[in-house]
């Protein structure tokens, strides 16, 4: 049901991305953690593109009516797993950069009281 | 009893200066800590002229944020009493004492200054005081308490107060959910009728579409305080 030659253009773009991925990892510009969730949905969409019938029992098992459909749904709802985690690794940021930011003000602060006193001292 | 009054200052040139000349006459013994949310005027050049101890952000944090800088400060210098002064000047620092002795008479762990109870003073607009007497039910429905102005800023926490607070603090419109988060830990808070004064200069922070997003984000704030863990 899937032709040869899209068969072929799909895994050819899926392995790249995922070698894609890896270099980043190997090079130390992505954090593993953060791109797990994509290394598993490239995956996914190997196996689809090598077994195109795992969409169809895939659809019938949830009950969906057009296999086509099925496959609507599992990209959308990787696509919002793959969003909400970058909400949440953003939110973790923000309070990191919040605290850190308070922290490095008062240090400031006694630092420059510091230098303040200790000129008293010397004059 | 150390006492720290923090001051939370966002381009407050026009008001900073008034503001800190009227704490001339508070006899009570405390320090006073000015922090500039990274202002574009010259709000802490000014309040350094005047001799206040300034702490400066970097960058931009909300009134959430920069009082937790404070909170955070009074925490590692063990002081045993805050006290938050919004830097517009609405508040009068010759309240701060009635704000501080029910604290130092181990009567309360926070106290909010109240303009609702004597009704003196700048009273804010209609529609204000409707989304205030809102949020006055709403937490009495939760804490079983009234609190009538649930979102003065005019406050004073002791210490175990405020170490909840430098753990988490709400980074905008913190007043009315930290106050339930603190009431819900069985920590008592009271209300004193003091006087706030209108702003001279400037707007407020919360105004036009902001009014319906600030009431949408603290009901929910509230509502998902009664999960978290006390």
């Amino acid at each position: 049901m899937l032709e040869t030659k899209l068969q072929i253009f799909i895994l050819t773009i899926s392995f790249l991305f995922i070698i894609f991925i890896f270099h980043f990892v190997r090079k130390e510009i992505l954090e593993l953690k953060y791109t797990i969730v994509w290394i598993i949905t490239g995956l996914i969409i190997i196996l689809i593109a090598f077994l195109p019938q795992s969409i169809t029992i895939f659809s019938k098992l949830i009950g969906i009516k057009l296999p086509i459909n099925a496959l609507f749904f599992m990209s959308l709802f990787f696509i919002l797993v793959i969003v909400f985690t970058m909400t949440v690794a953003i939110s973790k940021l923000s309070l990191r950069i919040t605290k850190l930011a308070q922290e490095i003000s008062i240090l400031k602060f006694k630092v420059e009281n510091f230098n303040e006193e200790n000129q008293k001292k010397k004059t | 009893m150390k006492i720290l009054v923090i001051i939370p200052a966002h381009n407050e040139s026009k008001n900073i200066v008034d503001l800190l000349k009227k704490f001339d006459k508070v006899t009570l013994s405390i320090d006073i800590v000015v922090i500039d949310d990274a202002s574009q005027d010259n709000t802490s050049t000014i309040a350094q002229n005047m001799g206040a101890k300034i702490i400066r952000l970097p960058f931009n944090l909300g009134i959430g944020g920069t009082m937790q800088t404070g909170y955070l400060y009074a925490y590692y210098n063990d002081y045993d009493i805050t006290v938050q002064v919004d830097g517009d000047g609405q508040h009068n620092p010759g309240d701060i004492e009635t704000l501080v002795n029910p604290i130092i008479n181990n009567e309360a762990d926070m106290v909010i200054g109240s303009r609702f109870i004597e009704f003196k003073g700048f009273q804010s607009s209609y529609i204000r005081q409707l989304g205030i007497k809102y949020f006055e039910n709403l937490i009495y429905l939760i804490t079983g308490n009234r609190y009538t102005d649930p979102t003065s800023g005019f406050r004073a926490c002791n210490r175990k107060v405020f170490a909840n607070f430098v753990k988490y603090y709400p980074c905008d419109y913190p007043e009315p959910e930290s106050l339930v988060t603190i009431s819900r830990k069985k920590l008592k808070v009271i209300e004193v009728p003091t006087v706030m004064n209108e702003r001279k200069e400037g707007q407020s922070s919360i105004r036009s579409f902001k009014i319906l997003y600030y009431m949408f984000k603290v009901t929910l704030a509230i509502l998902i305080d009664i999960f978290k863990k006390r």
